[in-house]
């Protein structure tokens, strides 16, 4: 039995792939076996995990090729990390799928032969077809925010695209994940009381803003492998402790599965 | 946002929060705090920071007897001195002796 979690923000630019593939490459250096699909035409989880593009997603899920899921599946480099690519050809599958009756379910029909333990699955930062797909194949939605208002609305948005299709999807929000946290802006600060006033227990512990991030995507790295140390995997020192990073986040998504 | 939205910003009305995010925040409106503050305040605070920032490498922790504590802690009210220097005044000299087996710690030793 596998747990699917959905990555998803309407809003561009929030740290969603660097969060899939850091959650994606933590969970399996932790054993778990996980499979992470790329729904996002930019195919940005391949260049992350240093891979060529591919249209491994168009493959899978085109009504005119149906390959099983096993043949399209690419194993990452990385012990117990299986990924799913997409590119350009993402955009033509979605108008292919237009026509389709039962659109919704199709990402929720094709992985239920899967044998991973956790699916991630990297939405693109648009309300389409596979991002409703996602929602209705998942058991969890994870969000990440910038902490500016724009990405915050963008919660929002989610929010209201998950209750939409509530008759259809029994996704539950397991968090909302502030990116790009910089403890010494007022902005941050004031956006961070926001989200917990509103969210409560929902935000998770942020990720502090951090250029090791973009640096590990250029070599084609996972934090864990590129920065080990970076800030954004080890939070920020407190005291004799640590306080937010994926590294801490990481421990809560154990929680849920 | 409007940054003077008492209702939205404010720290103390937050509902139950992840401790992570409770803890940031808490720093964050210390920060806030002290931005607020006069410069020769703001930079007394600065300076006392500094110093507990130098002080961290030597703090430890310590389980002592109650009663040993609240002793310490009345001493130190009387003799108007932080209890950490009471407790390092009184500690050289034992500290010493043991050093040079003037004592030693038979009897008083717990598996």
């Amino acid at each position: 039995m596998h747990t699917i979690m959905a990555i998803l923000n309407q809003k561009g630019g929030v740290g969603k792939t660097t969060t899939a593939v850091t959650l994606a490459s933590g969970l399996a250096r932790n054993g778990y076996h996980v499979l992470l699909i790329d729904l996002d035409t930019q195919g940005n989880v391949a260049d992350s995990l240093g891979l060529p593009h591919s249209d491994d997603l168009r493959r899978l899920l085109s009504p005119d090729l149906r390959f099983p899921l096993e043949q399209v599946i690419t194993s990452s480099g990385i012990d117990h990390l299986d990924v799913i690519r997409s590119d350009k050809s993402t955009t033509a599958l979605k108008q292919t799928l237009a026509g389709v009756t039962m659109r919704e379910y199709i990402l929720a029909d094709v992985l239920e032969s899967s044998a991973h333990d956790v699916i991630l699955l990297d939405c693109a930062p648009s309300a389409d077809l596979l991002h409703f797909a996602a929602l209705v194949a998942a058991d969890y939605l994870l969000i990440p925010t910038r902490l500016d208002k724009l990405a915050v609305n963008g919660v929002r948005d989610a929010l209201q695209t998950l209750a939409a299709l509530k008759r259809i999807s029994r996704c539950q929000v397991a968090g909302i994940l502030p990116t790009f946290y910089e403890r010494v802006t007022l902005e941050s600060h004031e956006q961070l009381i926001h989200l917990a006033q509103t969210f409560g227990k929902l935000v998770l512990p942020p990720i502090p803003q951090d250029t090791q991030c973009r640096v590990a995507t250029r070599y084609g790295k996972t934090l864990w492998d590129y920065a080990p140390n970076a800030r954004a995997l080890n939070g920020y020192e407190q005291g004799n402790r640590r306080v937010g990073g994926y590294l801490q986040v990481l421990e809560r998504v154990k929680e849920w599965l | 946002m409007n940054r003077n939205t008492k209702g939205l910003t404010s720290f103390e009305e937050l509902p139950v929060v992840d401790p992570a995010v409770e803890s940031l925040l808490g720093q964050g409106q210390r920060r806030q705090d002290e931005a607020r503050l006069p410069r020769t305040e703001r930079s007394r605070k600065k300076k006392e920071r500094e110093r507990a920032e130098k002080r961290k490498p030597n703090r430890i922790n310590l389980d002592l007897p109650v009663d040993l504590k609240k002793r310490l802690e009345h001493l130190a009210k009387k003799e108007g001195v932080p209890i950490s220097q009471l407790v390092a005044f009184l500690l050289y000299e034992p500290v010493h002796q043991l050093e040079n087996r003037a004592i030693s710690l038979w009897g008083y030793k717990i598996a």
